[in-house]
């Protein structure tokens, strides 16, 4: 897995590549949270180069929404998804959780 | 990956879950998808609830250290049998958390996602132990349609 952080004003965009699974994961969050260390919240993961996700990797994902939408400080949105990974998120009920767009730019103009 | 039996479809993984295992196991169940000609869906879904499996096993049964892992899969013409084997502590079959789909994100409960995953692309998902021969397994169906 490969992730590559491009900041904005107003969003930062991580776009994420490869396998999340259980291995990968960790490092998916690590990413998150040093955007959000840097007092961004409102993030944008580009989900398009990622071919499987697990549920390490949802849990990950669903961890950073909850941070975000604590005292209503942003959002995470995501974008790009293959089918596969639309199935995944509604295997579990997660498409209803996030914003999600078919276009990263799209996400990135709703904040 | 080996053919273990010329009737049925038979094939084995045998491996250890140490750093880098999953990706070797996605590979395996990938090759297996090829030769048995599942459709995109059905391949995804399996590899799924093997890696969530898989994961269990590593986690829970051994608790993050390195053990053995056998993965066995057999396919007649419309069914898949993914069996997972391990040598671990395993899991009390009663005590697999019953996970829940919810709608509001301040009553998700995560735990247990990795096991919602597995019993929704499969058919059927079954946890056991063999006791006396320190065997824990997890036998999962498929129908193929």
């Amino acid at each position: 897995m490969e992730t590559t952080e491009k900041a904005y004003k107003r969003y930062t965009i991580l776009r994420v590549s490869g396998r999340v699974d259980a291995e990968t994961a960790p490092s998916l969050e690590k990413q998150i949270n040093k955007v959000f260390n840097k007092g961004q919240h409102h993030l944008v993961v580009d989900l398009g180069g990622v071919d499987y996700i697990s549920s390490a990797g949802l849990r990950v994902l669903v961890t950073a929404l909850k941070k975000t939408r604590r005292y209503n400080r942003g959002d995470v949105r995501l974008a790009a998804l293959s089918i596969r990974l639309k199935e995944a998120f509604q295997l579990v009920g997660f498409n209803k959780l996030f914003q999600i767009f078919e276009e990263v730019e799209d996400a990135a103009g709703s904040f | 990956m080996a053919r273990a039996n010329g009737a049925a479809a038979v094939y084995i993984w045998e491996g250890k879950t140490k750093k880098g295992f999953l990706g070797d196991l996605f590979s395996f169940v990938k090759g297996v998808g090829k030769a048995l000609k599942l459709d995109d869906k059905s391949l995804y879904e399996v590899q799924m609830a093997v890696g969530e499996a898989a994961t269990n096993c590593s986690e829970h049964s051994y608790e993050g250290k390195r053990g053995k892992l056998q993965v066995k899969i057999e396919c007649d013409k419309d069914e898949l049998k993914v069996q997972l084997t391990d040598w671990g502590k395993g899991v009390e079959p009663s005590k697999v958390p019953i996970p829940r789909i919810v709608k509001n994100l301040d009553e998700l409960d995560l735990e247990g996602l990795g096991v919602l995953m597995m019993r929704k692309t499969m058919d059927e998902v079954r946890f056991s132990r063999e006791k006396r021969q320190g065997k824990n397994k997890v036998t999962m169906k498929k129908k193929l349609h």
